[in-house]
């Protein structure tokens, strides 16, 4: 792993969860507001960028479904070109592991929709009026699926941060299954490849 | 029973996880990092297609393969450049553009894959497709300059970007088309290979007549192209220049080209 992912995703993360820690010793009582996010999300690679945050939400009480919104961006060195995309990740984390001592084991899947913002143009939502009507599908949109496996830590309710979570997960997107479709050449292998990341939890009820 | 679904279940997870290692990381599908393995292959190509000519001194006719527009029709591609590989006659493979759907760097790769399979050297000359996204620079890598051209067999073949739409309405390089067709001197015959026929949609009156123009001055042999995806030979314009449309394996068909000291043969294969 190069020093890079240390700069832009650990460090951050660890600062910010130090930041956190101290900040929590004293007992104040947060509210969560409506848009403020259960946890934020660290994550390093998954096909929507080398370097993502996010803002992640419960949806629901037990917190099985999970909304994440957020920001990738690929650099020139990992792309060949600046690449940036903006991103919504479902999330569904169908059960729950206990491995005791406040360690817990979660399975999560989902589908992510990412706008993508190439490098060298030619990259579009909407097709340009400068070409006939149907001449291209719109193709900066792309869908993604993900499956994975967390772990979590609790915390002490008392703190800011109330849980950590470290995933890593295995990623493709719609133009991969179609390769995957169309040509005999690519295979399952071909298509997958890997993210990990980190969530930090600040509000563990909404 | 319980923990035996689940044991299971985290076992699945993992090898799912661990299959994805092939790559590991992956950023973009929009990225457009050639691997060095890959890049600026033309090349060692034209090195190879210089062996062959050494090796055919004597031998005045020769037969190539022509394949246009190939895009994501990865099996059908493959089977076209199986047969190609068959046909010892056949010395290297042109294509007309288009090798890409969308200009993504997975889809050059797989291309790229596919075509090392033929086992013969083959030329690209660069399609509408290849330059969405980041299509143009992977292009630029993978294979070098848009514009090129090399004499086998004393047959000049001239590869000529004229895309005009994807590339911001930029006009085609009519003066470096000139300089090529007319610095023949000596030369039996040019071929010209452009992927957007000069009648098609993104020509305007003014490039047509431009380009209508510098084939004839030149009094090119064939001028080859692809976009349309039906095939199509014929004299367009009706003068003296065979306008070839080499179809697409999309719909099974590619062509080959034998030429001869004062023939040229076109078959078309449909397979």
């Amino acid at each position: 792993m190069d020093r890079k992912l240390l700069v832009y995703l650990i460090l951050p993360a660890i600062l910010f969860f130090c930041a956190l820690q101290a900040s929590g010793q004293d007992t104040i009582i947060r509210y969560k507001k409506t848009l403020t996010p259960n946890y934020v999300n660290f994550q390093y690679a998954g096909n929507y960028g080398a370097y993502i945050v996010g803002a992640g939400y419960y949806l629901n009480p037990k917190h099985s479904i999970q909304l994440v919104a957020g920001f990738g961006y690929a650099s020139k060195h990992k792309a060949a070109q600046r690449i940036y995309n903006l991103f919504l990740k479902g999330i569904i984390v169908p059960h729950t592991w206990d491995l005791k001592k406040n360690w817990f084991l979660l399975p999560q899947t989902g589908i992510t929709i990412s706008r993508q913002f190439a490098g060298a143009g030619n990259t579009f939502s909407r097709l340009p009026k400068t070409y006939p009507e149907g001449y291209y599908a719109p193709n900066a949109f792309r869908f993604h699926f993900n499956i994975g496996l967390k772990a979590k830590k609790f915390f002490s309710q008392e703190t800011f941060v109330k849980a950590i979570e470290l995933y890593a997960e295995t990623t493709t997107n719609d133009l991969y299954a179609k390769y995957f479709f169309k040509s005999h050449e690519v295979g399952l292998r071909d298509i997958f490849s890997m993210a990990i990341g980190v969530n930090i939890i600040i509000f563990n009820k909404n | 029973m319980k923990n035996f679904k689940n044991t299971s279940l985290l076992l699945f997870l993992i090898v799912i996880l661990l299959s994805a290692c092939e790559r590991v990381f992956e950023y973009t599908p929009y990225s457009a990092n050639v691997k060095d393995k890959r890049k600026f292959s033309r090349e060692k190509r034209l090195d190879a297609l210089e062996n062959i000519e050494k090796n055919t001194l004597g031998q005045g006719r020769f037969k190539i393969a022509l394949i246009s527009d190939s895009h994501t029709y990865y099996n059908r591609l493959t089977d076209a450049v199986n047969l190609i590989r068959q046909d010892d006659e056949v010395l290297f493979a042109i294509h007309g553009g288009d090798m890409t759907d969308g200009g993504m760097i997975a889809e050059y790769t797989i291309f790229y894959d596919i075509m090392e399979k033929l086992q013969k050297p083959y030329f690209t000359v660069i399609g509408n497709h290849d330059v969405l996204a980041n299509g143009r620079v992977i292009y630029n890598d993978q294979y070098g300059p848009e514009n090129y051209s090399f004499v086998f067999k004393n047959c000049k073949f001239i590869f000529f970007n004229d895309i005009i739409w994807e590339l911001n309405y930029e006009e085609p390089d009519f003066a470096w088309l000139i300089n090529e067709v007319s610095n023949a001197a000596g030369i039996d015959r040019v071929f010209v290979i452009a992927h957007i026929p000069p009648w098609s949609d993104q020509f305007s009156p003014l490039n047509t007549w431009a380009y209508k123009t510098i084939m004839d001055s030149a009094n090119v042999s064939m001028s080859i192209h692809g976009h349309q995806h039906e095939h199509y030979f014929g004299k367009y314009f009706d003068d003296s220049i065979s306008y070839l449309v080499i179809g697409t394996p999309g719909k099974d068909v590619f062509c080959k080209l034998t030429v001869e000291p004062d023939t040229l043969i076109l078959e078309t294969i449909k397979y």
